[in-house]
């Protein structure tokens, strides 16, 4: 297993997958992810596939690793790290559910 | 008192005064956005909206053309972009008592309308070939300096 990799002091952080909008159709998909003690978004590292999130904080901080139930638009897809609040948000246009 | 088809009449008229002064002087940011005022007297809330942007357009930091842009879009349902409108008045004018109880209100409305889905497990062979792509991190909160 990938995570095997790891020191065993890298945590999956707490996150939250977000459809919008709230009705219908999906368009968006939001990951909100709680980063505690992340101070920069340079110490992240964010992959995306069509069906994947792939995060690490370094140094080897958290780690996060997770499938879709749908198609996100990779190209079009964008990150935003707020530091105030040790968030990253990333938004991901759905490309089919 | 004033009755609820006078009072119409008022904003009707009004608008018409403020098409007029944006046909003369096109560039003047407080024309559309008391044309929006009107607009959203009127219960016309895409009109208020187009009008709030287009008053934004010509001053980007017109607080009130955010907050009134916000009220409409409330309005129409479209919760997380009104929430956005506020927060720049927020930023704007920090303190506004206003965006802060409005925003208060419209993160109530929007937790309830939250729309989670859970990740799945994917074994190999059901995941997207596509490869992974690296995706640029902008970084947001650091203090306004104003
Ligand atoms: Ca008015």
């Amino acid at each position: 297993k990938q995570s095997d990799s790891f020191p065993s002091s890298t945590k999956r952080p707490e996150f939250s997958l977000l459809v919008e909008p709230p009705t219908g159709n999906a368009e968006h998909l939001i990951a909100e992810i709680l980063l505690p003690g992340v101070i920069s978004a340079r110490s992240l590292v964010l992959d995306l596939g069509e069906d994947r999130l792939v995060l690490i904080a370094r140094p080897s901080l958290f780690h996060l690793d997770i499938f879709f139930p749908l198609l996100i638009d990779q190209e079009n897809s964008v990150a935003q790290f707020n530091t105030k609040t040790q968030t990253l948000t990333v938004t991901m246009p759905v490309v089919s559910s | 008192a004033e009755g609820q088809s006078e009072k119409q009449g008022k904003y009707e008229a009004a608008v018409e005064c403020y098409s007029r002064g944006m046909e003369a002087d096109g560039t003047n940011a407080l024309l559309p956005a008391n044309r929006a005022m009107a607009f959203l007297k009127l219960h016309r809330f895409s009109e208020a909206e187009q009008d709030c942007s287009a008053a934004l357009a010509l001053d980007a930091a017109y607080t009130k053309a955010f907050a009134r842009r916000a009220t409409a879009r409330a309005a129409l349902g479209r919760i997380r972009e009104a929430k956005e409108d506020f927060e720049q008045v927020l930023k704007l004018e920090p303190g506004n008592k206003q965006a802060m109880s409005e925003i208060q209100k419209l993160s109530a409305v929007r937790n309830k309308q939250r729309r989670t889905i859970q990740p799945i497990n994917k074994p190999e062979d059901l995941r997207s070939a596509k490869p992974l792509r690296r995706i640029d991190i902008q970084e947001v909160g650091a203090e306004i300096s104003s």
